[in-house]
């Protein structure tokens, strides 16, 4: 439209150097709006220092999570304090492991789970690393990207004694999300029940899945548990992270 | 003696016997009469262009003058050699590709060091479209000499012009040594080195003395155009200026003299610029419309802002302009915005980064200077725009301008205004906005972004 007003400006007075201004005026336009490459590559982001999004072995970190669940009816808090480190190998034989410790706000009747964390992947021991009936859970491993898989357990026990095979699955990747945490990688945990016997815990149950948010530099900070039908069954985020 | 007589009667100075001796003389002689009727003429001339800006000069009046000078003797001057006129040539495309030179060196060390190529490409583009166009053009040259005395020729070295074609003689049409000054105005005065020829004094002027001098200027009380007497010749009817280029344009004929000055215009020729410096306050300011657009570099959208302002310009002098602007600035700017699908499977928020148009109303101030390359007038600018919340924006421009008619030009030029906008503080804002969501940015994070614009720019420019 602005090139035909223009031109219709100069038509009249007839002279080649009127029909180029305008045409001039156009290719400067043209030249001006052409968009420019990518200079932030939409490369897909993957993670390889594994040991970076999972709670740090920091001596005298104390992180307050907050517990929220509507079935049953429960709203609670407690600490995740990093102990130590362990130098004894683990049943399958990974060495070191950190030992954590689960209490509640009040410091009582707290619970030990110890963990291996390299780059290439990080175990999780819901007890006695080294007794060899102790449910555990890869959390991570190889490579973080989208799309990445594994299985987390293929015949974790549960409370009541129920088998269960879960999977994981990276389903996302956030460069911010949350308390302005950075890097964040959205792992999906599902539990497929082996046998007859049905688990307790919801998490565990046929079809639900736990959905875990690691951020780099922070660790995991956020569980969100949906049945199979995807409703919220219960959560838990990290509240503070505090030194003692 | 009676011509002077004629002067003083004019001008109301003649006693009443001295008055009934002039016209009693006047009605027994033809010739005193049409001297007479030649003052009135002047006269009725010189008030004429005191009232409008572009008026060709008669050529009655033109021929009439000269005709009396040619009949009280005047020969013309002798025309310079030939060898003199290749000299004067040769001097001139040296000088000019000197000029060239020295612009060219000057423009490119900083554009080389210019991350964007964008930027570079526009700009090269547009310096060489603008140049190209009129250089490249024999025809734009020609144009600009044959319109009127707004018009004059350039020589570098007057005084060794020899030998100069009658065709290439124009009338009114100025030799100057110094560099080229655009006369548009009206004109009041003629003047040589020794005497001054103004409305009531130009009969004064003795014909013998015109071309006595080295010089000859005309004058309009704003602008001065100096002509040498070596380019002054006289043909049948009228005194005729020469130019002393083969390059510059064919000579006009004193019909040309009063003839429409509208239909070929010269673009390039700016209606206000190259005037000396007294001229009126209204003759200084003009005051205009803008719109630019265009993208900022590095920024992956293909359009990334846009301005309209009017703006009022004052020429402090013949190069330097100041000039107040009130518009509105409309930017593209990437906010924190909820993303559609707004959750994911998870039922975690999903929040995105995604340009988004800002409103702004912005008052600005630029300081500009005005230039001649490849003989086309361009004028840079730079300044500053506020949005009245404490945001200040730098701006930059380079134009060309157009004549569209005697009042109202064009401008096309470059225009930009860059600056860095934080794109975190918007994230945080939506962060706390859905705290209780766990809300999580989709896509890639930005924490700045260069935003704004740099674009071609149009202006239609108004003036008094």
């Amino acid at each position: 439209m602005a090139f035909l007003i223009l031109h219709k400006l100069f038509k009249r007075n007839g002279d080649l150097r009127f029909r180029l201004s305008p045409l001039f005026f156009v290719l400067c336009f043209v030249i001006g709006c052409v968009p420019s490459p990518s200079e932030n590559a939409n490369t897909p982001p993957i993670a390889t220092d594994l040991h970076n999004y999972i709670k740090t072995q920091q001596l005298n970190r104390s992180d307050l999570w907050h517990f929220l669940s509507g079935k049953p009816l429960k709203d609670s808090s407690y600490f995740i304090d990093y102990a130590r480190q362990n130098a004894l190998k683990t049943f399958d034989g990974y060495s070191p492991t950190s030992i954590y410790k689960f209490s509640d706000t009040l410091r009582t009747d707290s619970i030990t789970q110890e963990a291996y964390i390299s780059d290439s992947l990080v175990a999780w021991y819901f007890g006695k690393s080294s007794d060899g009936s102790t449910p555990k859970l890869i959390l991570l491993k190889d490579t973080l990207r989208v799309g990445a898989n594994w299985i987390a357990s293929e015949n974790f026990l549960t409370s009541n004694g129920a088998v269960v095979q879960i999977k994981a699955l990276v389903e996302d990747y956030y460069p911010v999300s949350g308390n302005n945490y950075k890097d964040v990688y959205w792992v999906s945990f599902t539990s497929t029940v082996k046998g007859s016997q049905n688990p307790i815990e919801p998490q565990y149950q046929n079809g639900a899945h736990l959905s875990r948010y690691f951020a780099k530099g922070i660790g995991e900070y956020l569980e969100r548990c949906l049945d199979s039908k995807d409703s919220l069954i219960w959560s838990s985020e990290l509240v503070e992270t505090r030194i003692r | 003696m009676t011509e002077e007589r004629i002067l003083d009667f004019l001008d109301g100075n003649l006693g009443a016997s001295d008055e009934e001796e002039l016209l009693h003389r006047l009605a027994v002689s033809p010739e005193r009469r049409n001297l007479l009727k030649q003052h009135l003429q002047m006269r009725d001339l010189t008030a004429t262009l005191a009232r409008r800006q572009y008026v060709p000069v008669p050529k009655v009046l033109t021929a009439s003058l000269f005709t009396a000078l040619a009949a009280n003797g005047y020969a013309g001057p002798v025309m310079p050699s030939a060898s003199s006129k290749e000299a004067l040539v040769a001097s001139l495309e040296n000088n000019l590709s000197k000029s060239a030179e020295t612009v060219v060196a000057s423009k490119s060390a900083p554009l080389y060091k210019k991350s964007s190529i964008i930027v570079l490409a526009s700009l090269i583009s547009f310096i060489a479209g603008a140049s190209l166009i009129y250089t490249l053009m024999p025809e734009a040259r020609q144009d600009k000499f044959a319109s009127s005395v707004t018009n004059i020729f350039k020589a570098a070295d007057a005084k060794t012009i020899t030998n100069v074609a009658p065709s290439q003689a124009s009338v009114l049409s100025l030799a100057s040594q110094q560099s080229s000054i655009p006369f548009e105005s009206n004109i009041n005065s003629v003047r040589t080195k020794n005497n001054i020829f103004r409305n009531r004094e130009i009969a004064k002027q003795h014909t013998d003395n015109i071309f006595a001098n080295t010089s000859v200027e005309i004058s309009n009380g704003d602008n001065t155009i100096s002509a040498i007497p070596e380019l002054i010749s006289k043909e049948s009817n009228s005194v005729v200026i020469s130019s002393v280029d083969s390059k510059l344009p064919p000579a006009i004929t004193s019909s040309d003299i009063g003839g429409n000055m509208s239909g070929s215009r010269n673009p390039f020729v700016p209606i206000t610029s190259q005037m000396n410096e007294d001229r009126s306050f209204w003759n200084r300011v003009t005051l205009s419309f803008r719109a630019g657009e265009g993208k900022a570099p590095g920024n992956q959208s293909a359009l990334t802002g846009s301005m309209i302002e009017i703006k009022a310009s004052y020429d402090v002098n013949d190069w330097f302009v100041t000039k107040l602007s009130l518009g509105q600035f409309m930017p593209y700017e990437t906010q924190a915005v909820a993303a559609d699908p707004g959750f994911n499977a998870d039922g975690i928020r999903l929040l995105q980064l995604k340009p988004q148009m800002q409103y702004r109303a912005v008052v600005g101030a630029e300081v500009g200077a005005k230039f001649n390359l490849f003989d086309a007038p361009f004028e840079f600018d730079g300044g500053i725009i506020g949005d009245m919340k404490g945001n200040i924006i730098p701006r930059l421009g380079f134009f060309t301008s157009l004549m569209l008619q005697d009042n109202l030009s064009m401008n096309l030029g470059l225009e930009g205004m860059i600056y860095s906008h934080d794109i975190s503080s918007s994230l945080r804002s939506a962060q706390n906005a859905y705290a209780g969501e766990h809300p999580a940015l989709i896509g890639s994070l930005q924490s700045k972004e260069s935003t704004g614009f740099i674009g071609p720019s149009i202006e239609l420019v108004w003036h008094f």
